[in-house]
């Protein structure tokens, strides 16, 4: 995928002023971690490199399902969970933007009983996820998750087990 | 905690330079409005089926063409792993089980739900069941559809496998079975022998009784991939409707063309071959996960199709059970008709049937006071006007997976109850409507 100089620079500043509140914020997000306020957000588990390099290069969030749509215009059929199996990170899309960033290595540890548990298996899903933000006032977009349900359920699970599964999120959570 | 910082190091890079690009329908005759919820039908006390212990579940109901009522369950086994199936009987009207029969012999799937074990009776009360076996894998592992069957009363054969491909790898399952009016018993499931990310819709026929079913062929070259089929015949067999819900991705594949509304495919040589799939209804329904809700049909004395479905709608208000018929055997459909509103975030579940009468009766999950019931309501033949709608669960358990069937004389309504880890099975009957 190929950006042009604005392009680049933008990254580069972003990425500066990322590594300064990283490290202002460091004490505060101990505490959170600490005590966290849970809450739960709804939209949509995406790849997050796939998405992005697609806004930037077509201008358009083409990424966001299953299939993604290559430069050279073909469909990388299941792409997302390729990716997110591959290790790139996940994100939740809402509202025709990236909601959450989540600090959870998407391919799990392999230990939790089906695909179900991590967030590759449940990329391209519109879901529920359960997690604390890792700044208080959600500043960084960096969302911890810590169960995650389907946005859909059938009668039997959302009003039986409620449908949560424990994110398994390999070494991240350790 | 470095492991953490690592990984969200490059997690928040991206997240910030992304920061700059963030930036009814009208054939809707809602009846659910003019209908008040009175719990006051004709039903009997309700049994509870099965031992207690083994937390039945999975209920599924048949009426033979001798207008005998068979009942299916599913029942833990001792050792824990999966269920066993039982068939029975129904007698005394409704108020008796006779001779129980376990169907399986190695362990079946505990899944149930809208995967669960079927069966259909054929003349002579030779019964044919088929079903998913258990597996103590995790997750979803490819299997085969395993088949046994039963000659008037006797014991149950040794399972085979109904899916013919032969392949290490399976996925056939979410089955459909009934039986037509000329004897031979029809089977139709989902298959995803040539693509396991694809299913196709396959059918086998048996012409004697279920102990042997025809090679498998497909019927239709994509279908929604966790959604039930549904069965019946016209014309006395002649004619061979399938429904089934559209659209074989799997559920990861949320693009606005990914419609999964119902459709029917028939056949017009007795099943051998099957045209092309008739819309039944035109909800627009894009999924944002695993549907688990097919639809129910049945077929009245006049060869009209009726069809009771739940649908999320094109959008949330839509969200409701709706019912639909067909007046020239499958080739088009009404419009729907609303009878129930509903949650959008919650998949239900319906069944329909109708008595010789042709009264229609339609039973559905619906959610009131955060919890499901069964609920019912009935119509007569010709009539526009449906019943006050009655809660026929009448209980403080979750209450799901209705099924529906009648007999010359009685209404008969089962279903699973789930509290927490704990299930059972009920069934309760009426005089039909008009009796």
């Amino acid at each position: 995928m190929k950006f042009n100089r604005s392009s680049k620079w933008t990254l580069l500043m972003s990425l500066a002023l990322l590594i300064l509140a990283t490290s202002l914020t460091r004490t505060r997000v101990k505490a959170q971690e600490n005590d966290p306020q849970t809450v739960i957000l709804k939209g949509r588990v995406i790849d997050l490199t796939c998405a992005v390099k697609g806004k930037v290069a077509m201008g358009a969030w083409n990424n966001i399902a299953q299939d993604h749509m290559m430069e050279d215009g073909n469909l990388q059929k299941g792409c997302a969970t390729l990716c997110l199996l591959g290790g790139q990170p996940a994100a939740l899309f809402s509202d025709n933007k990236i909601t959450a960033v989540f600090a959870c290595n998407p391919q799990g540890s392999g230990v939790a009983p089906h695909q179900g548990y991590t967030l590759a298996g449940n990329v391209a899903q519109a879901s529920e996820v359960e997690g604390y933000w890792l700044d208080d006032q959600a500043e960084t977009g960096i969302f911890v998750p810590l169960k995650i349900r389907r946005a859909i359920l059938t009668a039997e699970r959302r009003y039986g087990s409620g449908g949560w599964l424990e994110l398994d999120c390999g070494a991240m959570r350790e | 905690m470095k492991k953490i910082q690592g990984y969200l190091f490059a997690v928040v890079c991206i997240s910030l330079a992304l920061s700059g690009c963030s930036g009814t329908r009208g054939d809707d005759s809602s009846l659910s409005d003019d209908l008040s919820l009175q719990p006051v039908f004709p039903f009997d006390e309700p049994i509870v089926v099965g031992e207690p212990e083994t937390n039945p579940a999975d209920a599924y109901l048949v009426t033979s063409d001798e207008g005998t009522v068979f009942l299916s369950w599913t029942a833990e086994r001792s050792d824990g792993q999966g269920r066993n199936l039982f068939i029975a009987k129904v007698t005394r009207d409704g108020q008796q089980l006779t001779e129980i029969r376990q169907a399986n012999q190695k362990s079946i799937s505990g899944h149930g739900g809208e995967n669960l074990a079927k069966f259909a009776v054929a003349p002579d009360e030779n019964v044919a069941a088929i079903w998913t076996p258990f597996s103590a894998e995790p997750g979803h592992p490819g299997l085969p559809l395993k088949l046994t069957h039963a000659e008037s009363g006797g014991s149950f054969s040794p399972e085979t496998v109904l899916n013919d491909d032969k392949k290490e790898v399976h996925r056939a399952n979410f089955s459909t079975i009934g039986t037509s009016p000329n004897g031979k018993i029809f089977a139709a499931w989902l298959d995803g022998r040539n693509d396991l990310d694809a299913k196709q819709l396959f059918m086998g026929v048996s012409e004697d009784g279920g102990r042997t079913f025809t090679k498998n062929y497909s019927i239709a070259p994509e279908a929604c991939p966790c959604c039930r089929p549904s069965i019946e015949f016209l014309e006395g067999g002649q004619t061979v409707v399938v429904a089934y819900r559209q659209n074989a991705l799997p559920s990861g594949y949320i693009t606005p063309d990914n419609v999964r509304d119902h459709v029917m495919i028939r056949s017009t040589d007795g099943g051998e071959t099957f045209g092309d799939p008739v819309l039944i209804s035109d909800d627009g329904w894009v999924p944002i996960g695993c549907p688990h809700t097919g639809i129910s049909i049945d077929v009245d004395s006049e060869d009209r199709i009726h069809a009771l479905w739940w649908t999320g709608g094109r959008a949330a208000d839509e969200a409701g059970i709706y019912y639909t018929h067909s007046e020239d055997g499958g080739k088009s459909f009404l419009p729907r008709q609303l009878l129930f509103k509903t949650p959008a975030d919650t998949v239900l579940h319906t069944q329909v049937a109708l008595d010789r009468n042709d009264t229609i009766y339609a039973a559905w999950v619906g959610i009131e006071q955060e919890r499901p019931h069964i609920f019912f309501a009935h119509r007569g033949a010709g009539q526009e006007e449906w019943s006050p709608i009655y809660n026929a669960s009448d209980t403080t358990w979750n209450a799901l997976y209705p099924m529906v069937t009648v007999d010359d004389q009685r209404l008969y309504v089962a279903w699973t109850e789930k509290k927490g880890e704990a299930s059972q099975v009920k069934l309760r009957t009426a005089p039909l409507v008009g009796n």
